[in-house]
């Protein structure tokens, strides 16, 4: 489904009122640690602290795609790739897009189901590229092929 | 000009700001020339460039991981491995003829380089200035002027 400015705007300000309360990055993280005891795992070497800094970074992105900026798709693609070679299943991208909506509901006190449609149709194409990204590690860059 | 250099893309070690400054110019190169219509063997030879100094670059920044056992360095290497592989394939695709450097890939390369600057080498940078690398190495011997 197409998005439109005012709904890009509605999603910035509702991730603006979400990121202001300090238990965002915690909630989100535990709740998506927390709801598959395979998740921890992909996270052994990770750097939390820096991995939740570089959600805002991340989002934004998405936010990119929609805008369909040049260039975005094939970034977010070759990102998909590196994700693969962690042997990420495409399953989790759904969870990782559920428990962040969960957080942004009980963080951002204007959080209704317009906001939570607003948000899913945001980040639907990026979460769809990430996805279809599973497998592709091993074979050659589909944009240049 | 595609990518401007910035204080913003400074990792603050100033031996892989200059190779970050060649990269972006590289880049910059192949935005003209794709702009002024140089044709597809110019294309072809900047991102032959490309792709050997990105090698270098990599093999420098692991090196430096290595010496100063970064504890990052096995997911920086993972995103190296994979940058460098795309833009060899891209490389071999464009001087083969089967592809040729569009717009979108453009902005793709511009995308692959400022966002590994901003997200991932400012990581590794802190991290190295932390524990002792110099900010200011000469470029001449500068891998034997990294430390304090």
């Amino acid at each position: 489904m197409a998005v439109t400015e005012d709904e890009i705007l509605q999603f910035h300000a509702s991730l603006d009122r979400a990121s202001a309360n300090p238990v965002f990055l915690d909630a989100f993280y535990d709740s998506f640690m927390s709801s598959s005891k395979d998740i921890p795992g992909y996270f052994e070497h990770t750097d939390m602290g820096r991995l939740k800094r570089k959600l805002k970074s991340s989002l934004h992105m998405m936010t990119l795609l929609v805008d369909e900026s040049p260039g975005v798709d094939m970034y977010v693609a070759h990102l998909s790739r590196v994700h693969d070679s962690y042997r990420i299943p495409a399953a989790l991208y759904q969870v990782w897009l559920d428990t962040l909506i969960e957080a942004v509901q009980r963080c951002d006190p204007l959080f209704d189901r317009n906001l939570e449609s607003i948000w899913r149709n945001v980040l639907s194409r990026g979460i769809a590229i990430m996805a279809a990204g599973v497998g592709s590690h091993a074979s050659p860059m589909p944009f240049v092929s | 000009m595609l990518i401007e250099w910035s204080d913003d893309l400074s990792v603050g070690i100033q031996e892989i700001d200059e190779q970050h400054k060649v990269l972006v110019s590289l880049v910059n190169d192949m935005h003209d020339a794709i702009h002024e219509h140089h044709g597809s063997e110019a294309t072809a030879d900047i991102l032959q460039r490309l792709a050997e100094y990105t090698k270098i670059h990599f093999a420098v920044e692991e090196s430096l991981f290595r010496i100063f056992d970064y504890p990052g360095y096995e997911a920086h290497k993972k995103q190296h491995d994979e940058l460098l592989k795309e833009v060899i394939e891209l490389q071999e695709k464009v001087s083969s003829g089967k592809s040729s450097v569009s717009f979108q890939l453009l902005h793709f390369l511009k995308m692959w380089l400022t966002q590994h600057i901003l997200d991932s080498d400012k990581e590794y940078s802190e991290y190295l200035l932390n524990s002792g690398i110099k900010a200011q190495s000469a470029k001449s011997g500068w891998f034997k002027k990294l430390w304090h």
